[in-house]
């Protein structure tokens, strides 16, 4: 092999990697209004997302799986705990994991801050994502479902 | 050393080192997070995310150093002539030094972007684009006036320049979470996947062509090779991490295929190293400098390429998407491909700053294996902390802290390995920053 055969293998491997990367980029674009229902992004959605970014909640928690992995992942948090667990666990943390080995800082995170996570957590729980997290997925048997489906009694 | 202005390149590797022990000491802080229980009052003044922050900022703020202080290394010898103004050089690295170390007291009192590893602020922000367009402004007019282009250096320059340009995606604020994540990753897997390739790629050309003396032509040849295939591989392999944000199914497809091929490349430069030193024309006077070099190559096939592999395909992704298998092919792949490249950089580079051609590896040996075997055995424990959290919490479905419990035993492992690391690490800095002639050993 020269090196100008290498060198052809470099451009092109790589105009092709980004031909194809760039093209599916401008078509998820165009499909991800769909996917994460972009019509019931309010503007208190997007405050509760400012508000997640404000105190950092995303170096502790993962969200869509990404971030710190110190505390539980928020993308189903409303399905799981239901709005009224979050509101409390965001107000008053040093009661809600009292008993828990790990804690979660007390930020002083106001009443209209709350109201918008709340919505944020509506929105990012109803995107269309594959039905990930495994352990939130509504597809899924809870582990009494599975030993009744067996015949268990 | 022949070129007056490389010298700059020593403040930036010594303030690189230092960032590296101030990165470590907080990963073993934030590891004493999972074994002990931190008290409320201490964790609402310093929150595990804060500690967080640091130990990545630090990570990537001395590896960006790193690679700078490299490149104002080898930039001198393969262009032939001085740095074409040291003194934006010395103006460069004052202004990211003040940057991240606002950045970082910043993070303490809360002034964060809050997007992980992005966190540094708006108007910090546009201070490390004006010192990464200094640096690349600067590398630019040494190559333009001295008119001798190699391709190690536009493969440098090139990766250098991507780099800057990915940096940009992550400044803005975007409204919709999905696409908020899709550009994170331009930044973040197109830098370590693309661009900090590319820059591993230069540099381990470079290095191994005056190491083993293998004729410029051949190790260019196969530098074009290395690279194409990790741009190849590493663009479109940037859809393993739209699997479950939110983006249209195809990227399942996309991103499996891809990032399935994406230990090639790291398995040619394996070779592709081999090779060169088996058909070496010059003896190597520091073996050891070989041993990283091999290391590093190795290293990354590992961290980077079979721990990547290991759950990048979606039918196992969706287990151990968030989980601490990240955590620990994270970390072996930072330490492997670019940890390793930078210190092989500075056993290259820093002995001959201070006038030492051949050094005495004591030191530098107890602190490479030290290094090595404790990250190697956190890949481990991370590991195994990881695969019990994906069985636990996501296949049978226990709740996250119920599952944490059982993996607690296995950070408390991580944290004992930890020190041992910062053990490795403080001997290796030492080493570096006050490196001993090998004729010193027969006084």
């Amino acid at each position: 092999m020269t090196k100008k055969i290498a060198f052809w293998i470099f451009l092109l491997g790589t105009l092709s990697s980004a031909v194809l990367f760039l093209g599916l980029t401008v078509d998820t674009h165009r499909q991800v209004a769909a996917l994460s229902h972009a019509d019931k992004l309010s503007e208190n959605v997007v405050a509760g997302k400012r508000a997640f970014e404000k105190y950092n909640c995303n170096d502790c928690h993962t969200i869509l799986g990404f971030g710190g992995y110190y505390a539980p992942d928020l993308t189903k948090v409303v399905q799981r705990v239901g709005e009224d667990g979050i509101r409390y666990r965001v107000k008053h943390p040093e009661l809600a994991f009292a008993n828990s080995v790990r804690k979660m800082p007390q930020q002083h995170v106001s009443e209209v801050e709350i109201e918008s996570l709340v919505a944020f957590f509506n929105w990012v729980g109803e995107i269309d994502n594959g039905d990930w997290p495994p352990q939130d997925s509504k597809k899924r048997l809870s582990r009494s479902e599975q030993r009744l489906s067996l015949g268990a009694t | 050393m022949v070129y007056t202005s490389q010298k700059i390149a020593n403040w930036y590797f010594s303030i690189a080192l230092f960032l590296f022990v101030l990165q470590v000491i907080m990963g073993l802080w934030l590891i004493s997070n999972y074994v002990f229980t931190i008290p409320q009052e201490v964790v609402n003044v310093f929150p595990f995310a804060t500690a967080r922050a640091m130990h990545t900022n630090l990570l990537v703020l001395w590896m960006l150093l790193a690679f700078m202080g490299g490149t104002y290394f080898i930039v001198p010898m393969e262009t032939e002539s001085e740095i074409w103004s040291p003194n934006l050089a010395w103006f460069q690295l004052i202004a990211l030094v003040v940057t991240g170390v606002v950045a970082l007291v910043g993070f303490a009192f809360g002034w964060t972007k809050g997007r992980p590893l992005l966190e540094i602020p708006p108007p910090l922000n546009y201070m490390v684009v004006v010192g990464a367009l200094v640096f690349l402004f600067n590398v630019g007019m040494t190559m333009f006036k001295a008119r001798r282009w190699t391709v190690i250096q536009g493969t440098l320059l090139g990766g250098l320049v991507f780099l800057a340009l990915l940096y940009l995606a992550g400044i803005p604020f975007y409204r919709n979470e999905v696409i908020d994540w899709y550009y994170w990753w331009w930044v973040i897997h197109l830098w370590v996947e693309g661009a900090w390739e590319l820059v591993t790629g230069a540099i381990m050309a470079f290095i191994l062509m005056r190491l083993t003396g293998v004729d410029r032509q051949v190790v260019e040849k196969w530098l074009y090779v290395e690279i194409g295939l990790f741009m190849f591989t590493g663009i479109a392999g940037t859809g393993h991490h739209y699997y479950w944000i939110g983006a249209p199914k195809y990227w399942l497809w996309v991103g499996g295929i891809f990032s399935a091929l994406e230990p090639l490349p790291i398995l040619l430069m394996v070779i592709d190293t081999m090779n060169h030193v088996r058909h070496r024309h010059a003896q190597i006077v520091n073996p050891h400098t070989w041993t990283i070099a091999m290391g590093c190559a190795v290293f990354h096939m590992i961290g980077a390429g079979v721990w990547g592999f290991a759950h990048t395909l979606p039918q196992v992704n969706y287990y151990t998407h968030g989980s601490q298998v990240t955590v620990s092919h994270g970390h072996l792949a930072f330490f492997g491909a670019y940890a390793l490249l930078n210190l092989l950089v500075f056993y290259f580079a820093m002995p001959q700053l201070k006038g030492i051609e051949i050094y005495k590896p004591t030191r530098a040996k107890l602190g490479f294996w030290t290094m090595c075997s404790a990250m190697m055995l956190m890949g481990l424990t991370f590991g195994i902390a990881g695969v019990l959290q994906s069985y636990l919490e996501r296949v049978l479905g226990m709740g996250y802290m119920t599952a944490q419990s059982y993996m607690r035993l296995w950070m408390g492992v991580t944290l004992v390995l930890g020190v041992f690391f910062l053990g490795g690490v403080l001997i290796t800095v030492c080493d570096l920053l006050s490196p001993k002639a090998a004729t010193e050993r027969l006084d």
